[in-house]
């Protein structure tokens, strides 16, 4: 579970609740290209302990490993999510907490070689106002690499907006 | 990574249903938090800024980020889960639910409960091999979280 806020330094668009049901089954976001370096992938095997050649030993990855070189973690892709989200997604007029819930059906289907960049979109596949308090949200995300067809990852992220049930509409 | 228990897949195959393992406890310090907020551009108060997470959420202090303890699976793994003989490769292939179910508060240690639920052969040569994953906060109840985690394991050539 990570609450979030926005940051003061993203400009995100800020929707109503009506608003927000009316993007239901909408792509709602698309973010920004974010570099996925070795150094990037070096510092996540650092803070992860996850060492593994195919990530950290670009020789031996480039003999050893299909790819031509090391790849990123998928965890690593995964964690940019909350990144990605934060640069594209709209946000709830009055900025509500949001909870980090889980996620269902999370699928690698392509490797992120070192160098590549990735970006995500999310469509708004759901949204749930039935728990007082709280919005949940299912959003499908897709992670593009760039330059190639199919996708690093999909996945369902399911989030919820901590809201002032007094105050909603 | 020696000393981990070989297993073949046969052997593997009898274990379906069973638990196969609890880590090592892994602490999930704030020197780690702030590493993964930098690596993972996520700086989010609640994560980072210990004085200001005190006031003003309910946790007395920050919390990790769910996707490092989530990937803590890796290391997690290494010390809970018999080695397949036959495996040359290991794929991260995916999840089919997880949820994060309590916040893991800086300075806890958290650790890895597998339990195998299914193995099944994708095609020849690659088994997918289907665990339930907890991870377990020390000292609590409710654990961080919980999962069905999906590997796949790309056997060697015999």
């Amino acid at each position: 579970m990570s609450a979030t806020t926005t940051n003061a330094n993203t400009q995100r668009r800020v929707v109503t609740l009506h608003e927000m049901r009316d993007l239901i089954g909408k792509q709602i976001g698309e973010s920004p290209w974010i570099m996925v370096d070795q150094a990037r992938i070096d510092a996540f095997a650092e803070v992860t302990e996850d060492h593994q050649f195919i990530h950290v030993d670009p020789e031996r990855a480039a003999k050893e490993a299909p790819f031509g070189g090391t790849i990123a973690h998928g965890f690593l892709t995964l964690s940019l999510l909350v990144r990605m989200a934060e640069l594209s997604v709209p946000v709830l007029a009055g900025d509500p907490p949001v909870i980090n819930f889980g996620l269902d059906k999370i699928r690698w289907l392509v490797p992120v070689k070192a160098g590549q960049r990735v970006r995500a979109r999310f469509t708004l596949a759901e949204m749930n106002e039935k728990t007082p308090g709280r919005l949940l949200f299912r959003h499908s995300v897709t992670v593009d690499i760039e330059g190639e067809d199919r996708p690093a990852l999909v996945a369902h992220w399911l989030t919820a907006a901590l809201i002032d049930a007094e105050a909603a509409p | 990574m020696s000393g981990r228990e070989q297993v073949s897949l046969e052997e593997l195959k009898r274990r379906v249903g069973q638990d196969l393992g609890v880590s090592d406890w892994i602490e999930i310090d704030q020197g780690r938090i702030d590493a993964f907020a930098d690596v993972g551009i996520d700086h989010q108060f609640i994560h980072v800024d210990p004085a200001r997470a005190a006031t003003e959420t309910p946790f007395g202090g920050t919390i990790a980020h769910g996707f490092l303890t989530l990937a803590m699976l890796v290391p997690m793994g290494e010390t809970a889960l018999p080695e397949l003989a036959e495996r040359a490769m290991g794929i991260n292939y995916g999840f089919e639910k997880l949820r994060f179910l309590a916040p893991v508060r800086a300075g806890r240690r958290v650790r890895g409960r597998f339990h195998l639920n299914e193995i099944t052969e994708r095609q020849p040569g690659q088994i997918l091999i289907r665990y339930g994953v907890t991870v377990e906060i020390e000292g609590e109840e409710k654990p961080a979280l919980a999962a069905e985690w999906l590997a796949l394991s790309v056997m060697k050539e015999s």
